[in-house]
């Protein structure tokens, strides 16, 4: 076993040395889940020797991507994390729009409304845009 | 009984309800577009489930808004999810595409993923299920934003053959901060138990003060944090005061300033939302986007050309008759000469500018670009000519801008005003959160999820606030309620403090509170009480309101400073959902007579339709 796994506990390891196919894990609080996830991508990378970039991990936050993608470099190297799809949904589907948008008759360059571009749109249906 | 005599029955109930456009709450309805969209419902979907009158008018206001943002080549962020699904599902060779690109998928607060995420997931992961899951059913605090802790419920039967793993060692805690994170949870009925434990030392007993009111707490927070920072290895940036709602934040934050502890409010206003930031992204997406006339909208006439409002809306009809851009409408007009002279000289020297900013834009890097916006729009010019600190600020705002663009610049692989645009639309709140910066962060229980820090201080411990108001009446509320404080609390490495006052300011006038019963569910020797008004019992009744005579002895020895409370509260819009003393909870559905004689009606779900006199009835406006 290598060394970087000695700071995973006997279940946080089991849970890193699943394979394929379908995985839960479920826990509390502060028990290492997202460290599990992290060490898990390096771990795909670094003895399955998975591409970077087929592998997705979808965060909550795009704060949470970064820490992860650091967390990554640093435990498989820069260069592979570069290509990993660290992401929120949002970019995930901003990144899939990116390119397919069109077939939804969309046109490149589209834009995507904030709360407030939304809330005068909403105006308008309602008010008609001279009382937004 | 069917969605129609369902329906046929509503009309009857409320046909004497006129509805009157310029009543209806627009955040409301934009609430319930975007529930529709979570859940993958078309306008037409929507339709066949409309339960209401409510839903009637959000049904016909829906297609409407789809129909808008359709035309002006612009998505909300509901859309980007749902359209990102419905670009899978419409188009089998794209899917395959991404099948085969992501063999491995995980999804980290899996408890809090909504349908059309759980839709996008698993058709990707789909057949191969290369899917790793983590998640919190405790922790599940998303569900008044669409979020369906079943799916992580389901993920067994979902993905068969799946896998489960349990982690039982808490590494973050001391063993005294879990114990009464457990306590509480552990009052959720619908809830599978889960073993934790902390191998840490028992650590400190978690700490409850009880204030007189919202300014001794934030006074006994920030005295706290002094003291605190006085003990070896500890810095500004281990501290973290949590809350549960923004509108805590600002006694907090005026106690930061006085005491002149460094901080960071995540959630406050951001700096893409200010008002200058604003307008120039306006310039800019137009230019990226030639159809978004809700930005056209806002930067035509800023700084002021004489392009009036009158003006933008012929120009908005123009366009939609001959099915141009609102820059190709203003084009033509002026062309044409459709408006008064100098209305036709303002256009065209509108006009001539975007085309050479256009033009700018495929010559220059984005930085570049942007600061030609900035002196050639005459944005710029404007402020400086203007010589107050506030137009000082804006500049140095639009600075910041600059900088920020080349920052995007110094990293995107092939860096475009378009990329640096998508980059913008994607910060969250929370990612202002920076670790390197030493400083206390201020944020919502909600926004704090995933974090950790040495020592934390949940405040605002009291019925009506926490367990929310909104929450109180339906159980499986409360139960989300719950599983925020225990985010909150498991927040905590080291050191933990609950706060909660007596009394706080609301809208100008002085609300009574009573302890959390989070605060009573964790057993006395788990938790040490202290505090001015300690001896106030935790009761399971919840907040009660000032009595007219306890309210009077209580202005007289009021703050001076309170006076400058916020003004009272704007009055009810069709949508808004109130709560009544005696009815509950319920839905504004109508609004007669204003001042004293305002009657409003109400829907509320136990009690049926109700019209009350606004005057009497002290609905309280849900936000
Ligand atoms: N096996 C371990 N040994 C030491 N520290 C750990 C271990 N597992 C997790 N941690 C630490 O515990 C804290 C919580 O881990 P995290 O992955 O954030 O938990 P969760 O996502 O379950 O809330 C982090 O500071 C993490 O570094
Ligand atoms: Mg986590």
């Amino acid at each position: 076993m290598k060394k970087t796994y000695h700071d995973l506990n006997e279940e946080q390891r089991e849970a890193v040395f699943h394979n394929n196919g379908p995985a839960l894990i479920l826990a509390g609080a502060g028990s290492g889940k997202t460290r599990v996830v992290t060490y898990r991508i390096m771990r795909l990378i670094e003895e399955m020797k998975v591409d970077p970039f087929s592998i997705l991990a979808v965060t909550f936050t795009n704060k949470a991507a970064q820490s992860m993608k650091e967390r990554v470099a640093e435990l498989s190297g820069r260069g592979k994390v570069k290509d990993i799809f660290i992401g929120t949904f949002h970019a995930l589907c901003l990144q899939i729009l990116k390119i397919h948008s069109p077939k939804l008759g969309y046109q490149t360059g589209f834009t995507i409304y904030d709360d407030s571009d939304q809330q005068a749109l909403i105006k308008e249906c309602l008010w008609g845009f001279e009382m937004g | 009984m069917t969605i129609q005599t369902n329906r046929r029955l509503l009309r009857n109930v409320f046909g004497d309800l006129k509805w009157d456009e310029k009543l209806v709450n627009p955040r409301a309805v934009h609430s319930y577009i975007s529930a529709a969209k979570n859940e993958l419902k078309t306008p037409k979907d929507y339709n066949e489930m409309v339960a209401g009158i409510f839903m009637e008018k959000v049904a016909q206001i829906y297609p409407l808004y789809q129909t808008k943002l359709k035309q002006n080549n612009a998505m909300d962020f509901d859309d980007m999810l749902f359209n990102a699904v419905e670009i899978l599902r419409l188009n089998p060779d794209v899917l395959e595409g991404y099948r085969k690109r992501f063999q491995y998928i995980s999804v980290d607060e899996y408890q809090d993923i909504n349908t059309s995420q759980y839709q996008l997931i698993s058709m990707i992961a789909h057949p191969k299920n290369n899917l790793c899951v983590v998640g919190d059913p405790d922790q599940s605090i998303y569900g008044w934003r669409g979020a369906d802790i079943r799916n992580i419920l389901r993920f067994e039967q979902d993905f068969p053959g799946a896998k489960t793993f349990k982690l039982q060692q808490n590494y973050r805690s001391t063993r005294s901060i879990i114990q009464a994170a457990q306590a509480v949870i552990r009052n959720n009925s619908q809830r599978k138990e889960k073993e934790l434990f902390s191998m840490r030392e028992i650590g400190e007993t978690p700490i409850y003060y009880q204030a007189e009111d919202d300014k001794d707490e934030a006074e006994f927070v920030l005295k706290t944090i002094y003291e605190r920072l006085g003990e070896p290895g500890r810095s500004f940036r281990h501290v973290a005061i949590l809350y549960r709602t923004n509108a805590q934040s600002r006694v907090l934050e005026d106690a930061c300033r006085r005491h002149n502890i460094p901080y960071i409010i995540v959630g406050g206003l951001k700096f893409y939302d200010r008002r200058e930031v604003k307008d120039m992204l306006a310039y800019f997406h137009v230019m990226a986007n030639p159809k978004d006339s809700v930005s056209l909208r806002r930067m035509i006439n800023i700084p002021i050309r004489g392009i009036g409002s009158g003006t933008v809306e012929k120009l908005e009809e123009a366009a939609k008759r001959l099915d141009l851009t609102m820059l190709d409408a203003a084009r033509q007009s002026s062309l044409n000469g459709d408006f008064p002279k100098k209305t036709t000289q303002a256009l065209a020297t509108f006009v001539n500018m975007m085309d050479e900013l256009i033009g700018l834009k495929e010559r220059l890097k984005p930085s570049e670009f942007v600061k030609a916006v900035l002196e050639r729009s005459g944005y710029l010019t404007e402020l400086a000519a203007d010589d107050s600190s506030e137009s000082r600020m804006r500049i140095e705002n639009l600075k910041e801008l600059v900088n920020s663009v080349a920052d995007y610049e110094a990293t995107a692989e092939t860096p475009t005003l378009e990329g640096y645009l998508d980059q913008v639309s994607l910060v969250a709140d929370v990612d202002k959160v920076d670790d390197k910066k030493n400083c206390v962060t201020l944020m919502t229980m909600h926004n704090a999820k995933g974090l950790e820090y040495p020592i934390v201080f949940v405040t605002g411990m009291e019925e009506g606030l926490f367990p929310h108001q909104n929450s109180i009446d339906a159980d499986d509320e409360v139960q989300e309620e719950r599983r925020l404080c225990y985010v909150g609390l498991t927040r905590a490495m080291d050191i933990l403090y609950l706060t909660g006052a007596a009394s706080r300011n609301k809208y100008g006038t002085v609300e009574w509170r009573a302890p959390s019963r989070f605060l009573s569910e964790i057993p006395k020797d788990m938790i040490q009480f202290t505090g001015k008004a300690a001896g106030i019992v935790a009761t399971q009744g919840g907040l009660y309101e000032v009595k007219n005579a306890k309210k009077k002895e209580f202005d007289e020895l009021k703050d001076p400073e309170w006076d400058d409370a916020e003004p009272v509260m704007a009055p009810y819009m069709l949508g808004d959902t109130v709560k009544h003393a005696k009815f509950g909870k319920g839905m504004v559905l109508g609004l007669m007579g204003s001042g004293d004689d305002l009657k409003v009606t109400v829907s509320f779900p136990n009690h049926g339709k109700k019209q009350l006199l606004a005057k009497m009835a002290n609905l309280e406006k849900i936000e």
